[in-house]
């Protein structure tokens, strides 16, 4: 059979979605609307990669206020621009080449104002855009033989993992931390198993002190009528 | 109009072949003889009067039942019986005494109808040798055994009635009822074992059942009285205290279990290997390196399980945190120095899986936290108990030697 599969073979395709907004200009036309803010929504690869040779569409679903409100882009950049004044939650569904009954959903929340939670990195080229960006990834358990080669092929276009965020050093950063965290993990683990065992003797013992002292009770009658 | 003349009284004449002139009614006069003849035959047959009859009809009933009366057979003799006063012996009596009663002349003259039934309990009787060989018992003097032997044999061994008739010797000390049943069953064990020396199995079963602990019945009884006269609260309270002891037995249990298929389970865990593992650099090269591909190719994962062929995000199959220890495991995390949010920031494969090992190490530690506090407070009250038993036990034992001297020995025997 042309589809045979690359068994034990996992596939990770990176990407990056998420919206940019800046203010809009005070003589924008749209202010009269009572629009604040012009923002893009958007799914990319990471770094400026290019994902177009394995997404074949993106679908935007905004908020209903929108005229048309479920937006379709079928060729790159897969993004939508708009202008507005509310945040909301977009459904995006991204639908691969060789998968046309099976889309990958995303929400994002379009962020029009920086969140009070998350630390604000200031690109000093572009003072007054805000970007609120995940990374993800499209994985694929034993893809065909067709579409692993194709990857193999696109694989420096899929992996340009150099540029100023999603990058190598990113990730080795992130597991560096999460190990240290294991293993700190593990340690208190550790040293709660022994506390344990040890307790645990010491209320075995106490425990049988306190039958022994029943037993003798019991066969005496305690003065006090406690049988 | 005509029809309702009709029907109240048919007209013969009336129009149509069909109306005939209607049957005369079944007249009773010619066949009158057979039928009065029939009828008293039915009668005396049956036995019922005529009224009864004409409500029959002609039909007998299908099945006539008549109950015979059960009576006491009729013996009926030719002649007459001849009765005499006659005496009589008993071999229950010990007497001779020769009573009269009426008997039947031809009943025999054999021994009285009831004696049989005076059976008598086979209380053993000692001779005085036997006595001096081996029943001597300081507080007890041979006249007072012989008289508790007496009235066993007297009274069936019902002992209360011994007790009763039961007089206590001035210089001896004095006995209860306890004292007495010991007392017997020791003769007639010894007696029984000094004349048989060399048992067969069924004579030494016999010879074991002849046992009776006094002191075991003592108690017995104090502890039966204590059941009896408790209030009706006393009642009440053992009930919701026996059920809470239930409960807590349970909850220990369910305890003991976890507790050990946890500590179980983190056994696995321990290989001091997994710790040199954690270099991470190195660890990702060698995850790379055991790719089965000669090159090292970005994204692709190449593992020996079983995967299921399918297309999904990464972030979809991250583990969730139960709510309630949601709170909890976040802040453990920022403990640890690490962002508190429920997905990884750069969710590469290999991030994604040490995302998850801490997670699962995380509810694991919070779990034994939960274990530890709890055996700590177990420990806690259980030595307080265990506190409170020994300082009481000093209490008991000063109470006690305040007590009569004699229960304070027999304490102190069984003591040690």
């Amino acid at each position: 059979m042309a589809t045979r599969r690359k068994k034990g073979i996992q596939a990770a395709l990176p990407i990056v979605y998420g919206n940019e907004t800046s203010k809009l200009p005070d003589d924008a036309p749209e202010l009269q609307l009572g629009h604040t803010h012009q923002w893009t929504v958007y799914v990319r690869g990471p770094n400026g990669a290019d994902i177009a040779h394995y997404v074949r569409k993106v679908v935007f679903r905004l908020h209903e206020s929108f005229t048309n409100a479920v937006r379709t882009i079928e060729a790159p950049p897969f993004e939508v621009t708009e202008t507005g004044w509310g945040e909301f939650e977009i459904v995006i569904a991204v639908h691969l080449h060789d998968f046309p009954e099976r889309p990958i959903k995303l929400t994002h929340m379009l962020r029009l104002f920086p969140p009070e939670d998350q630390a604000v990195i200031d690109d000093p080229s572009r003072p007054d855009l805000l970007v609120m960006e995940r990374y993800d990834e499209i994985v694929l358990n034993e893809p065909t033989e067709a579409f692993y080669d194709q990857f193999l092929q696109n694989i420096s276009k899929t992996y340009p993992m150099t540029g100023p965020v999603w990058n190598r050093g990113a990730e080795v950063t992130e597991a560096e931390m999460l190990d240290r965290a294991n293993i700190e993990v593990l340690r208190q683990m550790e040293e709660l198993r022994r506390r344990i065992m040890e307790k645990d003797q010491g209320l075995a013992r106490v425990k049988a002190e306190l039958a022994a002292g029943a037993a003798m009770q019991g066969v005496l009658g305690d003065s006090a009528g406690r049988l | 109009m005509n029809g309702v003349h009709d029907m109240l009284a048919p007209d013969p004449n009336s129009a149509g072949s069909d109306a005939q002139p209607p049957a005369p009614p079944p007249s009773s006069e010619s066949s009158n003889g057979k039928r009065r003849k029939a009828e008293r035959d039915l009668q005396q047959e049956l036995g019922v009067s005529s009224e009864v009859l004409h409500l029959m009809g002609d039909i007998p009933p299908p099945i006539l039942v008549t109950s015979r009366p059960a009576l006491k057979p009729q013996i009926r003799h030719s002649r007459a019986m001849k009765w005499e006063w006659r005496p009589f012996t008993s071999s229950a009596r010990t007497d001779g005494l020769a009573l009269r009663h009426w008997a039947n002349a031809s009943e025999n003259d054999d021994d009285y109808r009831f004696s049989s039934f005076n059976k008598q309990v086979d209380v053993v009787q000692y001779t005085d040798d036997e006595y001096e060989r081996g029943l001597g018992r300081p507080d007890w003097t041979r006249e007072e055994t012989d008289q508790l032997m007496a009235l066993c044999r007297q009274f069936d061994l019902r002992f209360p009635v011994i007790y009763d008739r039961w007089e206590n010797v001035p210089s001896q000390p004095v006995k209860d009822i306890e004292d007495l049943k010991e007392r017997y069953v020791e003769v007639s064990r010894n007696v029984l074992s000094m004349r048989n020396p060399l048992p067969d199995p069924s004579q030494k079963a016999a010879l074991a059942s002849l046992q009776f602990d006094k002191f075991k019945e003592r108690e017995r009884k104090r502890h039966l009285d204590l059941l009896f006269s408790r209030t009706q609260e006393e009642v009440d309270e053992e009930a919701r205290l026996h059920a809470e002891l239930l409960q807590h037995e349970e909850r220990h249990a369910k305890l003991a279990k976890d507790r050990q298929e946890v500590i179980s389970r983190f056994y696995k865990g321990l290989d001091p290997q997994e710790f040199a593992n954690y270099n991470t650099k190195r660890r990702m090269i060698r995850e790379a390196s055991m790719n089965q591909a000669p090159t090292i190719i970005e994204g692709v994962t190449v593992t020996t399980e079983k995967l299921t062929p399918g297309l999904f995000l990464r972030s979809s199959k991250l583990s969730s945190v139960k709510p309630a220890m949601q709170a909890k495991y976040l802040a453990v995390i920022q403990e640890l120095g690490i962002r508190p949010t429920d997905r990884p920031r750069m969710g590469t494969g290999a991030v994604s899986q040490r995302f998850e090992e801490l997670k699962a190490n995380v509810l694991q530690l919070l779990e034994l936290r939960k274990m530890a506090d709890k055996i700590e407070t177990d420990l806690r009250v259980h030595s307080h108990k265990r506190d409170l038993m020994v300082a009481g036990g000093v209490a008991a034992d000063a109470k006690r030697a305040a007590e009569s001297p004699a229960v304070e020995r027999d304490r102190k025997r069984v003591r040690r």
